[in-house]
Order: structure tokens, then C-alpha cells, then sequence
């Protein structure tokens, strides 16, 4: 029972009496007057008579009105919040308060848990999400630690809302059978009376739960906190918006729900069908193109603003499905929301989720202006601009960098620059032609911007790191027939992968002559080269091969395998100290999410790098670091590797990636998507996702995955997935897995088991192998993120045909559980399993041909934090690492217990004569096999995972630790190559 | 015409004297240049010259592309531990830093690898040198040459007049380029700037910290490094960037996000860094008192911040909270937060808070050896600790409300990106916005539009120069008869 007792000049004012528990008449207020000493008796008696079952016990909207500064009014009586954090305040359509889902959230202090209604209870809210959360709450006063669960929770997981309620014994949380479309506005109601727990969304009764009876049991201290998770142990704050929230002494019925619900007049929000979801692709430093696809025809229009402002729309003309708008203007480092509105005759007119467009993040080049040449209109103009033209068709290459030899007047340069999107790095042997030459390409606001001239003393040794041209040309003027430089110099720095040098023209030559020049020209060299005809003349295109220890990354660990080896030679190189930096540069920490999450690993295939960031990918060019493209991809995000398969693959021409239900094919080349793969099963199309991705042969093979399952959380200590059990430890588990052809996303095979852990799903040697679980238990679940210990029972190993899906064999397994983690690792002949759980590494070896088992052993883990539990085994040859051992991969016998240990959250990857991993000091270190020598790059930090590849002849690390505010460290991508001579220095 | 007559380390004790010894608001100081980053050595963001407002645009400089800056920035957040809103450590070239020395006014570029020499009066172009790299910081004017280091990896003297070639230094010798955000530049730039003092030029070369780094002390007239005071010294894990600082005894440079670094100026020895893992940024003062101050990077902390360590024994002794920049003069010091700008009592606050500094260290002594004593905190020699704790929680109690009394104003200004002080007038940078403000009651004089950010705030000869992350520098002068 409450009394407010409050001194107002000579009266006392008794202005409330409440019993906030129970449902009762109340007295609201009356004055007492006190003068001269005495009690002048009642004065005034106001009571206001109230039916408090009839109204909210506590009422908070999310407006101007009712917040004052921070202070977040009770409408209903004196349950006045604190808002935390920024106040950011929406109107649309109610007015709301923004939730950040970091920083702010309200608060009600000094709360009594005496006064809170035991007996029957209804918890409303009108609120927005804009990002599910493995425990999300709206409005609760609970303590949920362990097997300690009291009070009630009005909450969402991440995709449904949920209302959990604790009285005769721990809380039952009650789950929505429809998930909840982020950005949209529901009416969200829990009840109890007594006896029955209910959940209604937009005034339908979606869950019922009879389990708890009698009145609710509180903890002995709770928060009090709106737009939270909030109990002793965590704190999840909310992403989305909250309108109103109100707590009533009894269990509403469906009627007052239904009219509560009908009275705000929100059409029930249908989900927002994108076929495929909005992806930003830059085209230009102020043009970037947004692309979607729908389910049913649609006109739409995209409105956008920097910040949270939507001044700008751009109407897309007509109904349709596949939809793509181009935003121009867009300034430059500036970060911008943007939403799709919808109208079509099926679904009415709708608007999404904001989305965002960072241009911060645009890293296409800088065009050259539209304006007249600095160049005269001559002869030589005309010939500049048709060799241009011949160069580019010739190569087709038209990003990364370009050497251009006997650079001349620039005006080559210039007009390679106009065509295409190069980098042109110029260099000529006379310092007044490149002194009028920048003279002339500044003038026209390309010098430094697109083109670099430099003079060098001679062409036959130039300052120029190896392998970093895309395109080798040569002004060769007048005479051009004319050979620049030596072969010797000039081929190793051409990019090895996909780089091109195009000389000519050849005029008046014929091909026999062409040939004995060249091939002179070449000498020794190891170079492929052809002739190619053109309109007055020819062009020698000659290219070569990488180094032949070069390896590549296609997969989260390097093949499909799980090998965690790229079999990158690195021409010998196993020591940091033979490395040195190649390129240096953008993307940054701002590209990333942060370190923590435990992020997919780049991808390194045909000289381009991939790299993930917060809802965003990009690719390089490995060996120059120049930005071929960059997408935006707000449905693009998974983390957790460990407990789940990677989002995505590569193969030298295309990136696969497992966004939603589908599976994205990107040309690897220009970042165009070129179409999308649908799961396999047509009826989980609806409930499930893509999960598992990985190719080989022809094929691409995929799994499904119950919707909301995948980890997309980052923020917070819990989202750094460090735990040796329970919340962040359960492994995600596919329902099937399938193959389809890689080039038109045909149906190849389904196979449909068990539950499969995705963990385990590896290919190699013309097998898929993986660990599926057939206890009945486990199939039943309705979530694919599995924490349940029966998910150790009833395995089975399993190998299928890659081409067919036939199954070749199964072995039933019983391995030590892997609570923490569990993977699955395959060679030719060999299969391993790798599970972690009490303090110890548990590695198994199974015949690759039949399952059989070959060996086991077990070993202490070294920490059992800092990733020091958890980390993948890597296969050199016949050797099977996992820290701080590395056992004889036919025998089991352990070979050494020496390998560099690591020293922070990170996991190992492996060249043919090293390890790559995190060492001493958090560094970027390298383990050399042959000597067990340790090196590392100071104050280079990967992420928590595996941020740090050896592929393309190099070391490729992409931002991946930025995020860390403690350190040192250095926060940008880095390419390495190893050392062939002495650095100068 | 204002000629070019002093140098860049000369000038400030005199402005000081005369701020200390006549009312400041009145005073109607000769115009004057400014030679160098920030105005001088210790980069303190001070002139003398009462520029008065309002001032009218003259002139604008437009880069044609976007500038190119040195690194990426900042991470969103450290989602870890739950902190937004990181400051960049290593942004020192966000606009077209200039340094306006009589008519010229002077200025390096990352997007054509030049210096620009340009006419104060009418923005046209005098002269344009190209190096092979960028060119990050403002050049330093010294007797009639000007001094830069770029990407390139070399430290050059031209003269200022012609934009002639006198000498350049390049440390680390040849070398293979590497590749950088679509430019060739040296495993070694020079990101340092170069400082003159003494008719030395100091200047650092150096990029990742795995590497050795260069620091160089040589001849400003010829380049050489032979010499008393001059050398060349090869140095393990620093990254050196951002604008060197100088005092008679010191140099201080800056790394990003490592700690900046104390150096003896006659040998090039380091001495050791400033706070501690993570406190990195690029801003530093060091004020006439010898108190380095520096910023505005984070260590587990969001919204960035200004320490204050003493100059000489590195003793670290304030923290301002959230502040961006930070101008200090004998009698007052001005801060900027990027919300709010404010003028305390210099002396009288720092007493306060190196006092309190003290305080807290003792403070955390006893709480460390209470710590030690385990189940023994209990017992006597536990209970004589506690003892001596309740004093000094008692007199740390105190300091807060000590602050507060040293504020002499304080004033809503949303202009994050810079601060320095003209005369009586502080000039401050925003959004798209310069701002003057009153330094007696921090009242606003006059604002006005630029486009950008403005990162870059000089006062020279009458002219306000506002540099701004879009690659523009604004030029503003005093109306006709002032």
C-alpha cells in the first residue's frame, strides 16, 4: 500500500492512496489544513473513486507530451521513468521513442515489487523492432539466472514475441507463431489470471500456456526497465521503437485486447515480401544503385536522407518485380538512410525498415570530368583515344592498376582514365615531359586522382612493387613497335592472376616478325602471350602465371575440405621477417562490424580478395589492394563461426552467398549479382534459410536452416561467442542439405536425414561428409540453433556421393560431446572430428573410404577463454594440428606439443610451411614448421576468429581488430608478399 | 604588406607577454602569419593578431576530387564493450591544412601530391610543386623557404617564393614502393610534417610498427645531418604521424593510435610515451607551462577526450571528458567538446587537478596494497589503511565543486573540429559553419557559412582561413577600412 503525504503551504496535502497490487477502489486525493499548530480538520476531501481493474496500473507513451527532458511520465500514477541514452522522438505513425539497441533505455526507479500485481497481470505495448535478439524484452521485472526464474517478461527472441511468466514455477515463456516483420508496429499483449498464461499480437491470441497457477512469484529485488532485457546477469537493450507501454492489475480479456489494439487504427502489418532484399551497389563517389526484387508486382519508390531524414524519394516507373533506382548526389563520406514504399494492389501501400547506405564506404574512383580535354584536338589526340579504346576491348581489363611505360605528354593516360575505372600510374625517363604532363592532368582534376606520373632515371629498374599491374601498356608514339624495357623487368610486375600486358600497335609487321620479337623480347621469361588483331595493327597480349605454390581460400576454412589450409607456398616464406607489406589501405575498421563477433572469413581466389563487413561486402585485388567493388546488403550478416558454416564461397569467377532463403551469385570480377538460387525444397522456402554454402565441381551444394536461427547478434560481452557452454555455444543444424548446378541453380540431389551440424559439413574427394543427429527429440525442435545435450546422441557420420547425393556409407559416432565446439575436417583418405567440451580437445580419425576409425586421442585445452577452447584443427600434409599439439594424421601420434601458442580470441590457418594465427602480445604471428620458429608483425591485430589468409602468393589480412579500443593496433587491410630481394632501407 | 619576419618557434613567448600583461579585449595586436601547423611549435592554436569580426568571404579554393586521406576511419564502435562513437587516432589530415605567411598562403594535398602556393588576396595560384606521394600536413615557413614531408617518402625544402627545389632528405634511401588506397608511396613517409627550430629540421619517417622508423634532425638551410644536434636515428616500433611538436629541450610526436612519444631533442632519444595502451590521437598541444596535452583518441572510453600530462616527466594529471580540442593561454585555457565551449582559470584549474592526480594515485596505492592484504584487510595494519584512505576520500570530495568555481564561462557551441584564438576572439569549426566567439564571455561575434567540416582554422594578416573536409579553403577578410 502507498501513501503520498505532501506539506503545501499550511496544508497537508493527502494526495494518494494506492494499492497498486489489487484491483480495488481507490483514494485518490484530499486536503488536510494545518495552522497555528492545530488541525483545522478536513477542509476539502476529493476522492476520486476509480475503478483501477478498468484502467492501467502505469501507463508510459513514448512522446513529447509525456517525456520531459528524460523524464519518462506515468500516465496512470507516479511510476515515472528515466530514460538512458539519447531521446531521439519519431511521429510516424505514433509518437515513439528510437531505441538504439546500445545506449538507451527507460527505467523506472525505486520500484516496489510489493505493489506489483500478483495475482493476475496484463502487460500492453505498442512497439517496433528493428533487429531481433536472442533475449529481447520490451517491458519486464524478472530475474532469469540459471534455475532462478521469477516475475514477467514481455519480450521477443529473435523473430517472435514472446511473453514469459513465472508463479508456481519458472518463467514459461510463451512464443508467437508468427514472426514479427522488423520495422513494423505491433500491439503486443501478455495476460495471466491465475491460471492461464496468454500472448496476443495485433489483438489475436497467439499463444496459450497453462503451466503456472496461483499468484506470480517475484524476486526478492528486479528492474523495472522499458525497451530491455534487464535482469542481474544481462542487459540486451532493444533495437526499434516503442510507442506505449502499460501494466493493468488484471488479465484483460480478448474483447478489451481486440478494442485496445482496434483503437490505434495500425493496419495489421503484413510481412514486407522481398524476393530478394535491397542490396546498394556504388557506382560512382556520388551514384550508387539500390536493387530489390519482390513477390508480386509493385510500384515503388525509394525515399532516402542523410541521417535518420527521408527529404529525398525517387519514384521507379511501373509495376513490377525485379526494381533498381539509381541515387545520384550523394556526398561524399556522408552516411544515409534509406526505406522502399511500396504500392501494390495485393498488399496496399507499406514502407520498410530503414536501411543504410554509408557512401562513407563507397569506394569506387573518382571520375574524370565531363569537360573538354586538356589536350589539343590532334592527330595525337585521335590515336590516344583509339589505342585507349583498343587497349580496354583487347583486355577487357578495366579496373585496378595500370602501368603505363614512356608516359609521354599524359595524354594516353588520360584517355585510358576517361574510359574505364584504372588507376594509372605513369612513369617516363624525362622530367619535363612528366612536369607538363601533370601540369595538364591537373588542370583537367585527374593528376593524383586517377593518374600518377613519375619519373625514373631508367625503365630497366623501377621502383615498383612485383605483381602489382593489372594492365601493363606503353605510349609507344610514333615508333611502336618498340618493346619497352626489358621482359625481365616488366612481367613480374604484372598481377599474375588475371593482369594483362597489351603492347602495340603492331602496324606493318607481320606475324612471323611479331613472333621473333617477342619471343627474343621474352627470352627465358615463363610468359603466355598471343597476337590480336586490330584495326591498324595488332596488340601482343601477354600474361602469366602465378607462382606455382599459390593457393587459394575459397571457403571459411580454405577449402571445402575445412582443411584451414590454402596450400599457399608463399615461395618458401614461413617467417613475418620474409614477408613484406605490398599494399596497404582501405577497407577499415568503419567497414567491419567490430573484432568480436567471430565473423566469416575472407575469401582469396584468381588474384581477388572478399571481405565481410557489417551488412556489406567488398573485393580487392589481392595483389594491389585496389577496391574492384562493394556492395550493401542489410540482410547480409552471420556470426559465430565456430558453431555454424560459413555464409559464403568463391571460385575463381563467382562468389556465392547465402543471404535469407537464397544463395547469391556475384561476378567475382565486377560485383554484379547475376542471379540467386532459391532453397532446394520449395516448402521450406517460407520457414527456412540458406544455410551451409560451399562448392566443387560443377556444383553448389546448400542447406536449410529454421528461419531466426543463424547468430546475428554482435554487441555485447555475450556476442563475442567466448563460452564454454550454454547461450552462444548451441550449433546451428541444417534440416537437409543439396546440390544444385552452379550455373543455373538446377536440382541436382536433396538429402533429407537427420538434423545435420553444420560445423561438420565438408567435401572433399568426391564425398560430402557431415555428423547428423536422429534422436527424435532433437528432430522435433522448432529452432535450428541446438543447445540440447540430446543432440549428442543417436550421431551418425555419414558420407554421400558429391555428384549424386547417394549415400556411400554411415557410421554411427559417439565422440565426447562438443558443448563447445565441433568440426568436422576432410582430406582424400581421411576424416577428422574435432570435439571440445570439459577442459579438453577430443580429435577423431575416420577412413575417408568407409568411415572406419583410425585413432583418437585427447588433449588439455590451453585456456579456456580467448578462444583458447575452441580453436579449428588444421591439416599440413600428414599432419593434423590443434593447439597446442600436432599428431601424425595416418597414425595419431603426436609429433609435437610446441606449436605457437595463440594469444587472443583467433584460430589458426595454416600455408604449406606455416601457421598463421594469433600470437604473443595479440599479434598477427607465424608458426614455421619446419623449425618451430616464431615471428609476428607488431601491433597487427586479426579479428577474433580468422581475419588473416595466406592465398594469391600472399599474406592477405583485411581489417578485422579495429574495434578493439584498448590497443595499439594498426586498423587497416594489409597485403603481404614475400620478400624476393632485400628492401632497401 | 605584412613581411615575413619571424620564425615559427619565435613568436609566441612575446604574443603570451603581451596577452598576460595587457586586457586582452582591447588589445589591437600588429597583424601577423602563421608559419606553421597550429600556428607554432607547441601547436597552441594562438595568435596575436585581433582579427576583427564580422569578416566578408574573399575567396574559396576547391579541390577537384575528394581528398584523399591516409587512413580509414574510425571503428563504428567497440560493440564489445558496449562504446559508440570512437574518435579517429590517426585522422591528422581530414582538410587542406594551410599556413599563411605574409601574401602567400601555403598548403600540401593529397590528392595531386603537391604544395600549393596561392595569393592570400585573390586565391590564385603562385606555384605548385609536385612530389611522388601525398603530401599530408601543411608545409613550415622558416626564412623564406618552406618545409614538408610527403608520402614519397622525402622531407623538401623550397623556396617559398619560387616553389624552387632547395634540398630534399630521403631516409630510408631507394626502395621498392608499396601500394596505398590507388597511390605508389614509401615504406617510410614522412607524416610527421617537418618542425624548424634552431635552424633544424626535424621530421619523421615511418608507417607500420614492425618495422624501424626514422627520426631526422638536419641542417634547414642544407639538408645535411652531420652537425651538433643533428642525426638520423633508426628506431623500433613507432609509428610516427601526425604533426611533430617541439620545445627547447623536447620533441613530441604523435602515432596514431599508439601513445605519442617524448624525444631529447638534441639527440633524437626517445623518453617515453604518454599515458598508456590505446591512447593514441593526433592532437597535442604543448602549452608555454610545459603540460602536454593531447587527444582525442579513447581507451575504453566513447566521445573522445583531451589528457593532460606534465611535458617533462610525463606524469599524467587531467583528463577533460568528451573534449575535442583545447587552446591555452597563461591566464585562461578554452576547451571545445564539440558541444560545448568553455574558458576556465589555467593556473588555478591545473593546480586543482595535478592535485588531484596526486590524490587519486595515493588513493589507488592504498586500495591496491588493501587489496594485497586479502582476509588480512581486517586486521590492524588493514584497518590503518582504511584510515588513511577516509581523508583523502574526503579532501577528493572536494575537487569536483574546486572545478566547477574555475569556469569563467561556459556556452552551447556545436563546432567539434577546431578551436584556436585570435586575439580576443576564438574561432571555432563546425558543420558547415565557422564560429567567433567572445574569449571574455564566450559570447557568440559572428559566424558563417563554409562547405564541410571545418577541420582547418588559421588567422594570418587579417584573413581567417577555414579548411574544410570537402577540400575547400575559405578565405575571409576584414572589411575595407578595418
Amino acid at each position: 500500500m502507498g501513501l503520498g503525504l505532501r506539506f503545501w503551504g499550511r496544508f497537508l496535502i493527502l494526495w494518494r492512496v494506492r494499492i497498486f497490487n489489487r484491483p480495488i477502489v481507490g483514494l485518490r486525493s484530499g486536503l488536510i489544513a494545518w495552522a497555528g499548530g492545530r488541525w483545522l480538520g478536513w477542509v476539502m476531501l476529493v476522492t476520486t473513486v476509480c475503478q483501477a481493474a478498468a484502467q492501467p496500473l502505469a501507463w508510459w507513451t513514448f512522446d513529447a507530451e509525456h517525456i520531459e527532458v528524460t523524464k519518462l511520465l506515468d500516465r496512470a500514477d507516479d511510476l515515472h521513468g528515466v530514460i538512458q541514452g539519447p531521446v531521439r522522438l519519431t511521429k510516424d505513425p505514433f509518437g515513439a521513442l528510437n531505441f538504439d539497441g546500445t545506449e538507451n533505455s527507460a527505467d523506472i526507479p525505486d520500484i516496489q515489487l510489493e505493489d506489483f500485481p500478483r495475482s493476475q497481470i496484463s502487460v500492453e505495448a505498442w512497439v517496433a523492432l528493428d533487429a531481433g535478439l536472442a533475449w529481447g524484452g520490451i517491458v519486464g521485472c524478472f530475474q532469469d539466472n540459471g534455475d532462478f526464474e521469477k516475475g514477467w517478461l514481455l519480450g521477443y527472441d529473435e523473430s517472435h514475441f514472446r511473453f514469459a511468466v513465472s508463479a508456481s514455477g519458472r518463467l514459461t515463456y510463451l512464443t508467437a507463431t508468427a514472426a514479427f516483420q522488423k520495422g513494423q508496429w505491433y500491439h503486443v499483449v501478455g495476460t495471466y489470471d491465475g491460471q492461464a498464461v496468454k500472448l496476443y499480437v495485433n489483438g489475436k491470441l497467439e499463444a496459450t500456456s497453462m503451466d503456472q497457477h496461483g499468484d506470480i512469484a517475484y524476486p526478492p529485488k528486479a528492474f523495472l526497465t522499458l525497451g530491455a532485457y534487464r535482469d542481474d546477469n544481462e542487459f540486451f537493450r532493444m533495437q526499434g521503437k516503442l510507442h506505449e507501454v502499460a501494466i493493468y492489475g488484471r488479465a484483460l480479456d480478448p474483447k478489451e485486447i481486440e478494442s485496445n489494439f482496434s483503437t490505434k487504427g495500425t493496419p495489421t502489418p503484413k510481412p514486407f515480401a522481398f524476393r530478394v532484399p535491397p542490396h546498394v551497389r556504388f557506382l560512382t563517389p556520388d551514384t550508387a544503385t539500390i536493387s530489390w526484387e519482390t513477390d508480386e508486382p509493385s510500384e515503388c519508390s525509394i525515399e532516402f536522407g542523410v541521417g535518420e531524414k527521408f527529404d529525398q524519394q525517387i519514384p521507379d516507373a511501373g509495376s513490377k518485380t525485379r526494381h533498381q533506382l539509381t541515387l545520384r548526389g550523394l556526398q561524399t563520406r556522408e552516411r544515409y538512410q534509406y526505406r522502399i514504399r511500396t504500392s501494390s494492389a495485393q498488399d496496399g501501400r507499406r514502407v520498410t525498415e530503414a536501411f543504410e547506405l554509408d557512401n562513407g564506404l563507397n569506394y569506387s574512383v573518382a571520375q574524370v570530368a565531363d569537360s573538354p580535354s586538356p589536350y589539343p584536338n590532334t592527330a595525337r589526340s585521335r590515336q590516344c583515344g583509339l589505342v585507349a579504346d583498343q587497349i580496354l576491348s583487347t583486355t577487357g581489363i578495366t579496373r585496378g592498376y595500370c602501368l603505363l611505360l614512356d608516359c609521354n605528354d599524359g595524354q594516353l593516360a588520360y584517355e585510358l582514365a576517361r574510359r574505364s575505372e584504372l588507376i594509372i600510374v605513369g612513369v617516363d625517363t624525362d622530367p619535363d615531359q612528366i612536369a607538363r604532363a601533370r601540369a595538364l592532368l591537373r588542370k583537367a582534376g585527374v593528376y593524383g586522382s586517377r593518374i600518377r606520373l613519375h619519373h625514373a632515371a631508367s625503365l630497366e629498374s623501377l621502383p615498383y612493387p612485383q605483381s602489382f599491374a593489372n594492365l601493363i601498356v606503353a605510349d609507344g608514339g610514333a615508333d611502336s613497335v618498340l618493346l619497352p624495357a626489358t621482359a625481365q623487368q616488366l612481367i613480374p610486375l604484372l598481377q599474375p592472376a588475371t593482369g594483362v600486358a597489351c603492347l602495340g600497335p603492331w602496324r606493318s609487321v607481320t606475324p612471323t616478325e611479331v613472333k621473333d620479337r617477342v619471343t627474343k623480347w621474352l627470352g627465358e621469361l615463363k610468359a603466355n602471350w598471343n597476337f590480336v588483331p586490330a584495326d591498324e595493327g595488332g596488340w601482343v597480349r601477354i600474361t602469366r602465371n602465378p607462382p606455382a605454390d599459390t593457393g587459394s581460400w575459397t571457403h571459411q576454412y580454405g577449402d571445402a575440405g575445412n582443411s584451414a589450409n590454402s596450400q599457399e607456398g608463399l615461395q618458401g616464406a614461413a617467417r613475418t621477417d620474409r614477408l613484406e607489406v605490398q599494399w596497404l589501405g582501405r577497407p577499415g575498421a568503419d567497414f567491419g562490424i567490430d573484432r568480436n563477433p567471430r565473423m566469416p572469413a575472407p575469401l582469396a581466389v584468381n588474384g581477388r580478395l572478399f571481405h565481410q563487413g557489417l551488412n556489406r561486402l567488398a573485393a580487392l585485388d589481392s595483389y594491389n589492394g585496389a577496391l574492384l567493388w562493394s556492395l550493401e546488403i542489410p540482410a547480409l550478416r552471420r556470426v559465430n563461426m565456430p558453431r555454424d558454416a560459413g555464409n559464403w564461397c568463391a571460385d575463381s569467377e563467382q562468389l556465392y552467398v547465402a543471404i535469407k532463403d537464397r544463395c547469391w551469385v556475384i561476378a567475382a570480377g565486377t560485383g554484379e549479382l547475376l542471379r540467386t538460387f532459391p532453397l532446394a525444397d520449395r516448402g521450406l522456402r517460407a520457414s527456412h534459410e540458406w544455410g551451409y554454402v560451399a562448392r566443387a565441381g560443377d556444383l553448389l551444394y546448400g542447406s536449410s536452416v529454421k528461419q531466426g536461427a543463424v547468430y546475428t547478434d554482435f554487441w555485447g560481452k555475450e556476442s563475442w561467442y567466448d563460452g564454454t557452454s550454454g547461450a552462444g555455444t548451441e550449433k546451428i543444424c541444417s534440416d537437409d542439405l543439396f546440390a544444385v548446378a552452379s550455373a543455373n541453380g538446377e536440382l541436382k540431389w536433396r538429402y533429407q536425414g537427420g538434423v545435420v551440424i553444420n560445423s561438420t559439413i565438408a567435401i572433399a574427394g568426391g564425398r560430402v561428409l557431415f555428423v547428423e543427429c536422429r534422436n527424435p527429440a532433437v528432430r522435433a525442435l522448432t529452432s535450428s540453433r541446438i543447445g540440447s545435450p540430446k543432440l549428442w546422441e543417436n550421431q551418425y557420420l555419414i558420407a554421400l556421393d558429391a555428384q549424386t547425393g547417394a549415400k556411400l556409407w554411415e557410421q554411427p559416432v559417439d565422440t565426447a560431446d562438443g558443448i563447445v565446439v565441433f568440426y568436422l575436417l576432410a582430406a582424400e583418405d581421411k576424416v577428422f572430428l574435432a570435439a571440445s567440451a570439459s577442459g579438453k580437445y577430443n580429435l577423431y580419425a575416420f577412413s575417408a573410404a568407409e568411415g572406419k576409425s583410425l585413432w583418437q586421442t585427447t588433449h588439455n585445452w590451453p585456456h579456456d577463454n580467448h578462444g583458447g577452447h575452441m580453436q579449428h584443427p588444421v591439416v599440413v600434409r600428414n599432419t593434423v594440428f590443434l593447439e597446442p599439439c600436432g599428431y601424425e594424421a595416418a597414425t595419431g601420434k603426436l609429433l609435437t606439443n610446441d606449436v605457437g601458442r595463440h594469444g587472443g580470441c583467433a584460430t589458426y590457418a595454416a600455408t604449406s610451411n606455416a601457421l598463421i594465427y594469433r600470437g604473443e602480445g595479440g599479434r598477427i604471428a607465424m608458426w614455421a614448421l619446419a623449425d618451430a620458429a616464431v615471428t609476428s608483425w607488431y601491433n597487427l591485430r586479426p579479428s577474433c576468429w580468422l581475419s588473416t589468409v595466406p592465398a594469391n602468393g600472399m599474406v592477405l589480412s583485411p581489417e578485422g581488430g579495429g574495434g578493439c579500443s584498448c590497443g595499439n593496433w594498426l586498423e587497416t587491410s594489409i597485403g603481404f608478399a614475400p620478400k624476393l630481394g632485400p628492401k632497401t632501407n | 604588406m605584412n613581411l615575413p619576419l619571424r620564425d615559427s618557434n619565435r613568436s609566441l613567448p612575446l604574443v603570451l607577454t603581451l596577452l598576460s600583461l595587457t586586457s586582452v579585449a582591447e588589445l589591437r595586436a600588429p597583424a601577423a602569419d602563421w608559419p606553421t601547423y597550429r600556428g607554432d611549435n607547441r601547436r597552441s592554436g594562438v595568435t596575436a593578431e585581433a582579427i576583427r569580426v564580422p569578416l566578408l568571404p574573399a575567396w574559396t579554393y576547391a579541390s577537384p576530387t575528394p581528398l584523399q586521406m591516409a587512413w580509414p576511419g574510425p571503428a563504428k564502435w567497440d560493440s564489445y564493450a558496449n562504446l559508440r562513437r570512437l574518435e579517429s587516432m590517426r585522422n591528422f589530415d581530414p582538410a587542406l591544412f594551410v599556413i599563411a605567411v605574409g601574401d602567400s598562403v601555403y598548403f600540401g594535398s593529397s590528392v595531386d601530391d603537391a604544395v600549393h602556393c596561392l595569393d592570400a588576396k585573390t586565391g590564385a595560384e603562385k606555384w605548385v610543386f609536385h612530389t611522388d606521394g601525398p603530401v599530408r600536413l601543411p608545409p613550415s615557413w622558416h626564412q623564406r623557404k618552406v618545409y614538408f614531408g610527403s608520402d614519397d617518402g622525402n622531407a623538401y625544402c623550397l623556396d617559398a617564393a619560387l616553389g624552387d627545389l632547395v634540398w630534399k632528405r630521403k631516409p630510408s634511401g631507394e626502395e621498392n614502393l608499396l601500394l596505398n588506397d590507388g597511390k605508389l608511396i614509401s615504406h617510410w613517409p614522412c607524416r610527421t610534417g617537418v618542425l624548424i627550430q634552431d635552424d633544424i629540421a626535424y621530421f619523421g619517417a615511418s608507417l607500420v610498427p614492425w618495422e624501424p622508423s626514422y627520426l631526422c634532425a638536419v641542417d634547414a638551410t642544407t639538408g645535411a645531418e652531420t652537425g651538433p644536434g643533428r642525426y638520423l636515428e633508426k628506431l623500433e616500433h613507432f609509428t610516427m604521424q601526425g604533426a611533430m611538436l617541439a620545445t627547447q629541450t623536447r620533441l613530441y610526436l604523435p602515432q596514431g593510435r599508439q601513445q605519442p612519444e617524448m624525444f631529447e631533442r638534441a639527440t633524437g632519444r626517445a623518453i617515453g610515451g604518454f599515458g598508456g595502451s590505446g591512447q593514441g590521437g593526433v592532437f597535442a598541444v604543448v602549452s608555454r607551462t610545459d603540460e602536454f596535452l593531447h587527444g582525442s583518441g579513447q581507451n575504453h572510453g566513447s566521445d573522445g577526450e583531451v589528457r593532460g600530462f606534465d611535458a617533462n616527466s610525463r606524469d599524467y594529471f587531467v583528463t577533460f571528458p568528451k573534449a575535442k580540442r583545447i587552446v591555452v593561454t597563461e591566464a585562461t585555457a578554452y576547451l571545445n567538446t564539440g558541444t560545448e565551449l568553455s574558458g576556465f582559470a589555467r593556473a588555478r584549474y591545473l593546480e586543482i587537478a595535478k592535485h588531484q592526480a596526486q590524490l587519486q594515485a595515493q588513493h589507488k596505492r592504498i586500495k591496491e596494497a588493501l587489496k594485497k592484504l586479502g582476509d588480512k584487510a581486517k586486521e590492524s595494519a588493514g584497518e590503518k589503511l582504511k584510515d588513511d584512505l577516509k581523508p583523502i576520500e574526503a579532501e577528493l570530495a572536494t575537487v569536483p565543486p574546486q572545478l566547477a568555481a574555475c569556469y569563467l564561462w561556459r556556452t552551447v557551441a556545436d563546432c567539434p573540429h577546431d578551436l584556436i584564438l585570435a586575439g580576443a576572439t576564438l574561432f571555432a569549426g563546425g558543420d558547415d559553419r565557422v564560429t567567433a566567439f567572445a574569449t571574455a564571455t564566450g559570447k557568440v561575434l559572428w559566424s558563417a557559412a563554409v562547405t564541410g567540416r571545418a577541420h582547418g582554422l588559421v588567422v594570418a594578416n587579417g584573413r581567417l582561413f577555414v579548411s574544410t573536409d570537402r577540400g575547400t579553403i575559405h578565405c575571409f577578410q576584414m572589411a575595407a577600412g578595418e
